[in-house]
């Protein structure tokens, strides 16, 4: 391999590894901000805490619950709830509820959640000594 | 369904480019300095089955596979260039990193799980160092390589994944409350602020003891930045400052090699046939490349001892030149970016600091070295990470790749482009 062909092949090498480093540097924004890209669902349910009704949460997926002032739905007063403890997901025109690693766990009508399980019309969502009674699901698709 | 087929493509596309621009770096090199062939080709099958071997209904940044293979085959050419026979031991480093990244995926897909145990994380790294003290062998005046047989380990480099781990764990359970702490109550900041350093100053003093000031420069560097991270104290921050400046104060009058170190980056041409003669050759180095380089395998980077480990960024730069460099690093960039990117999109604190610690360390270890090599600093003899010559660092690097890798999953959902193909 003669000198000119190595010194051209140095300076094409470098012009593709800084396309490379151009294209792998445009993170897409939907690929990491946020949780989930599923169409958003429509979620109306009922917060108890202790069995007293404390309010009504109307939204839409992705619904981040925990005690972090950040969370879409804040359980500050629990102090049984993790900071992020669980998240509604939509998925594909179903909700599903998924637990974040929280350390006194989730529960779908009484059964522990491990990872993702899907949530329908009526379920009741344990966290901490807060109980959510999904009312309503509004598929959009 | 008929989404298979784009879902196997999407995980792999990056991970092909990646091995098709370290084809053609090889086919540069000397000849048979890079093989053989048989073994070329296991390494590109095991790096695609890295990438494809992911949870199903999963979606994973496959960037950060793909990146840290053309970087490791960046390296391999480079050591080619420099010695033959180092590079053979590299490719078989490379084999086994590859496998243990790949073996170690099921265990860090359950990462958060251990997210309670934090400290058999400084447990192992004691370990770590007993073992380091039992077997340790000194080379250049640092007791930092465990010896067996014919392998040579730099157990340091393992011992700063662990201390990242201990940190992310501790911290995600108590920064909410050092961050409400206020800094000038003693009693309240020791309470939760002690175990933090209990844990972790054991490490940086043994780290002093022996004598890897470079290691324990990057790890005071990934600790701020996480207590920044899990508390947004600035005070916290500037403390560990003061910690690092007394640290390098003393180290500079009490460690013989630590004076010669800034004394050579002070003055590097004061003895420039003596201990200035590594620098000094660097420099030269670094001058030759200009702007556009000599071209590969036409400059004289040999001229600069010990050039494989700890110069290797000087090696690269004269002969792809400064812009070459400048993309070496925006590669790196990119690499800790897209980590850092993966740490913000984690909902609970302690993957989204292991992330953040993840990237520190590979962010803070280039610059440390990159900026020792141009003389932005004095020089510490830490690796260049995937790029310098070095089985214990490339290992480290690609376990650190595959945890953030693993950490950055998410479900994958209904998407456009997938309703697109499917329709």
């Amino acid at each position: 391999m003669n000198d000119a062909l190595l010194r051209r092949g140095s300076v094409e090498l470098v012009a593709a590894l800084a396309l490379v480093a151009f294209v792998a540097g445009r993170v897409r924004k939907d690929a990491f901000v946020g949780s989930s890209t599923g169409p958003p669902i429509h979620v109306v349910a009922t917060m108890y805490s202790h069995a007293d009704r404390v309010r009504e949460i109307d939204g839409f997926t992705p619904l981040l619950l925990g005690r972090a002032h950040d969370c879409d739905v804040v359980l500050a007063a629990d102090s049984d709830a993790s900071r992020y403890h669980a998240r509604l997901e939509g998925d594909d025109s179903m909700l599903f509820l998924r637990d974040l690693e929280s350390t006194n766990g989730t529960f779908l009508n009484g059964t522990p959640v491990r990872g993702s399980i899907e949530v329908r019309d009526g379920d009741e969502i344990d966290l901490g000594v807060t109980r959510l009674r999904i009312e309503r699901i509004g598929r959009t698709v | 369904m008929t989404n298979a087929l784009p879902v196997i493509a999407r995980r792999l596309v990056p991970m092909l480019i990646a091995l098709a621009l370290d084809a053609w770096m090889f086919s540069f090199a000397p000849v048979h300095a890079i093989g053989p062939s048989w073994m070329l080709l296991l390494l590109a099958a095991l790096a695609c089955f890295w990438v494809l071997w992911q949870p199903a209904g999963m979606r994973r940044d496959d960037f950060l596979p793909a990146l840290a293979v053309l970087l490791s085959g960046l390296g391999v050419m480079l050591v080619a260039r420099l010695s033959p026979h180092l590079a053979q031991r590299q490719l078989v480093w490379l084999l086994v990193s590859l496998v243990l990244a790949i073996s170690a995926g099921p265990f860090f897909s359950t990462i958060r799980r251990l997210a309670a145990v934090k400290y058999i994380w400084v447990i192992l790294s004691l370990i770590f160092f007993g073992l380091l003290v039992l077997f340790g062998r000194e080379v250049n005046g640092a007791k930092l390589w465990i010896v067996l047989g014919p392998v040579r380990y730099e157990p340091v480099e393992i011992i700063k994944l662990c201390i990242v781990f201990f940190l992310a764990a501790y911290l995600s359970e108590t920064g909410d409350v050092i961050a409400m702490t206020r800094p000038w109550s003693i009693r309240e900041n020791a309470k939760y602020l002690g175990p933090l350093l209990l844990g972790w100053l054991p490490a940086l003093i043994i780290l002093i003891l022996q004598h890897d000031i470079g290691m324990a420069a990057l790890l005071l560097a990934v600790f701020a930045s996480m207590l920044y991270a899990a508390t947004r104290r600035i005070d916290l921050v500037l403390g560990g400052l003061c910690v690092f400046a007394l640290c390098a104060w003393f180290a500079l009058h009490h460690y013989g090699y630590v004076q010669t170190r800034v004394s050579v980056w002070l003055h590097p041409f004061a003895d420039p046939l003596g201990r200035g003669y590594q620098s000094a050759q660097a420099y030269f180095s670094l001058a030759a490349g200009g702007l556009f380089g000599t071209g590969y395998r036409l400059g004289h980077p040999e001229f600069i001892p010990n050039v494989a480990n700890d110069y290797v960024y000087a090696a690269f730069s004269e002969e792809f030149g400064a812009l070459g460099g400048l993309v070496l690093l925006w590669l790196f960039g990119v690499l800790a970016f897209r980590m850092f990117a993966v740490a913000v999109a984690q909902p609970d604190l302690f993957a989204k600091l292991l992330a953040l610690g993840m990237g520190a360390t590979l962010a803070f270890q280039t610059v440390v070295i990159t900026g020792g090599v141009v003389g932005l600093f004095p020089l510490t003899g830490i690796t260049l990470p995937f790029v310098s010559y070095g089985g214990s660092s490339l290992l480290a690097n690609f376990l650190l790749v595959a945890l953030v890798w693993a950490i950055s999953a998410r479900p994958m959902t209904w998407s456009r482009e997938s309703s697109a193909s499917s329709s």
